[in-house]
Parts: structure tokens; sequence; C-alpha cells
């Protein structure tokens, strides 16, 4: 039993029974109806139409049963042939087929395709059930897919079998219930695996794309945003904007088109309606005033790189501070200003600060050149009242003694205000260039010169670690030197006590010189430091007034500061930076 | 070791300022030593008198210059370059007396061959102890050459 069941019987004994019939009844009836209605001629042919009845009846009998024979041959060979014919599309078919009983599901075809798909050979699969290939967790709905088609003849589902190297593969079952043989099911089926899988990318590509449209379109509207507001800061930024494409000639960059500027564009340059246009039409003669442009926008063009320079354009009368980048290979953006105002003003500026330095140094100059020039004719006042006394000591009275010694006094302290003035305009004019300089060193000098102060006064001077600054030396030891002698000077009735310590302030060195002296008023606070300003009578305390004047000038020299916290009769400590 | 003073020693003093003059005169003075002081007060001057020129014809060879830098016109140094430059005039001891205490000074004096220089002190008593001692030096411990009669 094998494709019987699916092959037609053309049935074309019934036509003939049918023609042979009606032929015996148009005789029968001829001769029937001539009885009847008693026709002579008719009655007369009765005999005769009755054997030719006969006779045909008879033919047609023989001739029947011999084509019926005849008919039985040619039948089963063209059955055989469909059968074939059949068989071979089946078995060449791309889709798989299989047949199976209903009781046991036992495979009782397969085709070539079908082998292909499930990786079995024919004799493997003839000797399996379906059961073999389904898969557990599939085997209820396949069951309920089999009573529905043992029901309703036919089934079309979508199931999963098992290849024979274990992967499992997606199948389209279309199925059909024949009661041939005790039952079979007739099955077609076709791999889907590949489809499935596509299917399943397409699912997760058609998702993502749905996902990627979501965030798309929130992009997209955040860039509306943020466009708007770009374009808005674009539009009004004070500085001028201009994006442009670079045009090269044989790679020299010989012209540039406006692609698009901002409202600031426009004002800063009163060119108007730029864009689209080539910039040696908008503005003619820049190749030969800035050829310098053409050179840097080129560059930046195609390298890229951000280049930010001033220029002085001619056009405009004015400076324009220029940022130049590229986004994108031929193609450049500038962001300038107009910085004619600054640039003026840094001018100005520029003037001023010579002409301030030139004063300066003219002071200084003068300074020192007055002083040094007022030394002489003090001089011979002095010389000549002290030549006086000397030659006529013995004929002029005390009196003329007296009057002589103010003059003579009188002269040597105008000679050491000028001495000191010439210092303090030394510190400038004389600076060194600063280097290296070991404060404990400077102090140990200090400490030389003020030997003699210090063994009459009986005064301890101690001090920490000091550093090592960067300064002039002659300066700082200027500068010790003055505050230390000052805490000797200005004593109380008790040994003077001085003590040096510095401080390391990351930028700078904090010093402090405290001592145990008289104090200094606060309502001086400001004065000490200016030069010549004496706080106490000559006679208490000698000197010009010179001394801090001198440190302030040379602390600030060394950009830092100096000042003095003091309780008055207990003592002072002066604090001053060294910058690092 | 004192020598024995017939002539006075004849000292030019270039000097521009009568003051400075004066003192150093005086200073002379003082001293004990029998000496003469002739003052010109500029480089022009000078050099007439040194190559007895015009008024200066009958001028006496000086046993010593006292040579002040700041002048009006030829400067000091100018005149110390002719001295020195000058084969005769330049075995005349140069004293360089100056207010200026200048290395710059000093240095080109030296290599214009000044034979000692002095900043003047500022103390009149100190002004006067140093103008003795210079003319002590040169007249009582140096030995000077011989040639009164050029």
């Amino acid at each position: 039993m094998e494709f019987k069941c699916l092959l037609k019987k053309i049935d074309d004994k019934k036509t003939f029974i049918f023609i042979v019939s009606v032929i015996i009844l148009l005789i029968g009836i001829t001769g029937i109806s001539g009885l009847i209605l008693n026709i002579p001629v008719l009655k007369s042919l009765i005999p005769g139409l009755l054997a030719i009845q006969s006779l045909i009846f008879l033919s047609t009998i023989v001739s029947f049963i011999k084509w019926n024979k005849n008919y039985h041959k040619s039948s089963e060979f063209k059955r055989e042939q469909a059968e074939e014919e059949y068989r071979i599309i089946l078995q060449t078919a791309i889709d798989g087929f299989y047949i199976i009983d209903t009781i046991e599901g036992r495979f009782l075809d397969v085709n070539d395709a079908f082998c292909t798909i499930t990786g079995y050979s024919k004799e493997e699969l003839l000797k399996m059930r379906i059961s073999d290939l389904e898969i557990k967790e599939n085997q209820e709905e396949i069951i309920i897919h089999f009573q529905k088609i043992i029901k309703e003849g036919w089934e079309r589902f979508e199931t999963r079998y098992r290849h024979k190297n274990g992967s499992i593969f997606d199948v389209t079952i279309s199925a059909n219930f024949c009661n041939i043989q005790g039952g079979v099911f007739i099955i077609f089926l076709k791999d889907i695996t590949e489809k499935k899988k596509t299917q399943e990318i397409l699912k997760k590509y058609s998702e993502e794309l749905e996902i990627r449209t979501m965030e798309l379109h929130k992009l997209n509207e955040s860039l509306i945003k943020s466009e708007k507001s770009y374009r808005s800061l674009f539009d009004n930024m004070l500085n001028g904007f201009a994006y442009c494409k670079m045009i090269f000639e044989n790679d020299t960059p010989v012209d540039f088109i406006y692609l698009d500027v901002n409202n600031s564009f426009e004002e800063l340059t009163g060119l108007k309606n730029v864009t689209g246009k080539k910039v040696t039409e908008v503005v003619p003669g820049i190749k030969e005033s800035n050829p310098e442009l053409f050179e840097i926008y080129g560059n930046v063009s195609l390298t890229g790189k951000p280049y930010q320079f001033e220029t002085y354009s001619s056009q405009y009368r004015g400076w324009r501070y220029i940022t130049v980048y590229s986004p994108e290979k031929g193609y450049f953006a500038v962001v300038f200003e107009n910085t004619t105002e600054r640039k003026n003003y840094e001018t100005r500026l520029e003037k001023y600060n010579n002409d301030l330095k030139r004063s300066n140094e003219e002071l200084e100059n003068f300074a020192y050149v007055a002083s040094h020039d007022l030394q002489e004719p003090l001089r011979m006042v002095s010389s000549f009242t002290q030549l006086l006394d000397r030659k006529y000591a013995g004929s002029l009275d005390n009196e003329a003694h007296e009057y002589i010694n103010f003059a003579v006094d009188g002269a040597n302290r105008m000679q050491q205000l000028i001495n000191d003035l010439l210092d303090y305009s030394r510190i400038k004019t004389k600076a060194k260039p600063f280097e290296a300089v070991d404060c404990n060193i400077i102090l140990g000098r200090v400490r030389a010169f003020l030997n003699l102060k210090i063994t009459e006064n009986s005064a301890l001077i101690t001090n920490d670690e000091l550093p090592t600054v960067i300064g002039d030396e002659n300066q700082l030891t200027r500068l010790f030197q003055n505050i230390i002698e000052n805490g000797i000077k200005f004593r109380r009735n008790i040994s003077p006590l001085i003590h040096i310590s510095a401080k390391d302030e990351r930028d700078y060195w904090l010093f402090s010189i405290s001592d145990n002296g008289i104090g200094i008023d606060p309502e001086f606070k400001n004065k000490v430091f200016v030069i010549f300003k004496r706080l106490h009578s000559r006679t208490d305390y000698p000197g010009t007034g010179i001394g801090l004047a001198i440190c302030k000038k040379i602390v600030e020299q060394h950009n830092g500061q100096i000042w003095f916290e003091s309780e008055p009769g207990k003592g002072t400590t002066f604090f001053f930076t060294i910058k690092k | 070791m004192q020598k024995e003073q017939i002539n006075p020693v004849l000292i030019l003093l270039i000097e521009d300022n009568a003051g400075d003059a004066r003192l150093s005169m005086e200073a002379m003075k003082e001293s004990k030593l029998n000496n003469q002081v002739f003052w010109v007060k500029d480089g022009i001057e000078a050099m007439e008198y040194l190559r007895k020129q015009g008024k200066y014809k009958n001028a006496i060879r000086p046993d010593l210059i006292l040579l002040d830098l700041n002048l009006p016109g030829k400067d000091g140094k100018e005149i110390l370059e002719e001295i020195k430059n000058d084969s005769d005039l330049k075995r005349i001891p140069v004293v360089i007396l100056t207010i200026s205490k200048s290395e710059e000074d000093i240095f080109k004096s030296y290599n214009l061959h000044a034979n000692c220089y002095i900043t003047k002190p500022i103390d009149f008593n100190e002004f006067m102890d140093v103008v003795k001692s210079i003319e002590n030096f040169w007249f009582t411990i140096v030995s000077l050459p011989n040639n009164k009669n050029y």
C-alpha cells in the first residue's frame, strides 16, 4: 500500500453505458410507439427493429466487456506511471515529506528532503517514530494538533524537532489524515529555522529600530532645542562669527566663501548679505592688505589645528583678535572680537608705563645726582666753619664757638641726610641680579657689623634656622641690620633680646624679628616706614629716620611686604615676606 | 728718613673748586714740609703750565701733581692721559684727589698710570690729615727722580 489512495479513478464506463442505453431505449421506443399508434409502416418494421436492437445490444455487451478489459489494462499502467511521477516529485521536493501511522507514529515513508532536514537516513527513519524527533515540551500540543487532524482531516501548525546532531530546528507542518491502512498521517514540512532566526533578528531589529527611532526623536527634539539655543547664542553673541569654505588653487589658499555669519559679524565688519559670497568680492583688496589671513585660514582648514592671533585690518581701521578652527577639512570657522579699544588702551597703558618708568628713573637719577652735588657745597660749609674754629680758636669767645658748633652740626646732619638719601636711591639704581642667599650667613655678617653695639648694650641675638632665599645679598644684609640695630637702639633699661625666625608660607617666606624694646605706639603704624620720619627726639635717639624706609624699599624690591606688631613698653615684632 | 729740604717742593694743584683748593692749600700750610702749591682751575691751564706755554713760559716743573677728576672742559682723565703720554712729564707723580668713589674711575685712572687714587674725605679733619699724609708720603718716604733741569 503506497500511493494507491492518491490515485483518482477516471470512470469513463458510466458515459459508455449511458450512450448504449440511450440507443437501445430509442429503438425500443420506436417499436413500441409503432405498435401503439398502429402505424403500419412502423408495425412492419418491428421484427426488423427487434432484431437490430438485439444485435446492437449483443455487440454492445461484447464490446463493453472487451473495452472494459482493455480499460482496466491501461488504467493499471497509468496509475503506476502517476505513482512514479508523484514519487519522483515527492522525493525531489525541497520540502520534507513523511507518512506515519496514526497508532504508533512510525515512519511509513519519508523523502530525501526530510532526511536532510532531520539528519537521519531513510533507513534509520523507517525504524523510528515521529516522537523520536519531537521535543518533550512540544509533545502535548502536537497531540492536540493530531487530534484535530483526525477530526477535521487536516491541520497546519508550527513546531520544533530535534536534529540528529542534537540541534533543534523549527518547522511548519502541513498534515492530512488519510483513512487507509488503518489510518495514516501524510505530512509535508518545511524547515523554518532560518526563517525563524531571520524573523527573530528582524524582530530584534525592529524593536531596536523602534527604540532608536524614539531616541532619535528625543535627540531631534533636544537638537532642535539646542540648535535653537545655539542659534540664539550664535546670533546674540558679541563676538563675530563666520563659517567659511576655503578655496584652494594648486594647494594654495586663494579665497574663501562665507557659508554662515552671525549678527555680530555684520555689526563688527559692516558687511551685509555675505553668505554665499567670496571674501575677495566682499572685501576687495583683502588679499593685498592681509595676505597672512589666507595662509592662516588655509592652514587651519587643512590641519584642523586651531589658531589664535591678533591682526590689524586696514579695511576696518581696527584690531581684531581672531580664533580660527576647522570643523571639517577644507572648512573653517572664525570667532573674532574687536580689540581696537583694548589695543589702544594697551598702547596708552604701555606709553604711561614707559613714561612712569622714565619718570621714576629720572627721579632716582635726580635724587642721586642732587644728593651727590649737594655734598660739595655742604662740605665747604662744614669744612670752613671747622677751619675757622681751628685757626681762630684762641681769638674767639665761647659764644662764637657755640655758633660754629651749630653750623658744623647742621652741616654734618645735612651730610648724613644726603648720604642716606643716596643710599635710599641706590636700592633701586644699584640693585644687583637676584641670587640664592643664605639668611644664616647674612645674620652672621650682621652680627659681626653690630659686634660693638651688641657688646656695649649686652644684647642677646638668637635665631631659628633661617632659609636660603632669592634676593640681593647686600640689600638683605641691610634689611636685617637696620631692624636688628633698631631693636638694640630702642631698648629699655633691660638687656635687649632679639629673636629672628622664619616660616615657610608656600609662596613666600615670612620672617619675624622681635625685640623687647620700648615698642611703637600703634598710632605711628603708618609713619615708621616713611623716609626721614622720626618718632623720637634726636637727643634721645640719634639718626635721620631713614632705616625703616630703606627696609620697606628693600622688601618691596623683593616683592614682599613689611609690617610690625607692637606693644608699647614691651617690645616690637617686625614681619616681612620674601617671595620664593 | 727726613730729607733735607733746601728748595721748597712744588705741587701743582689742578682743581676747579676754589673751596677745595683752598682747603688743600691750608692743609699744606699746616705741614712741616717746605712746600709751594700752584693752583690751576682747569685742564687747559694745567697743560699750558706743564708745557710752559703762554703766560707760563717761566713756570717751574712741579714735583707732584694733585689732580681732581671732575673738571670743566678737559676732564681729569684726559689730562692724566696727556701727562702720562708725554715722555718728559710722565715721570711726575700724579695723585688723583677726587670726591668720586666710583670703581670705574679708580680702574680707569690706574689704567692711565695714575700714581695713586685718593677719595676726598668728607669730614674736615680727615681731609686735612689725608692731604698732609700725601705730602709726607711723596716727599719724605718716596724717592723721586731728580730732573729739575728740564
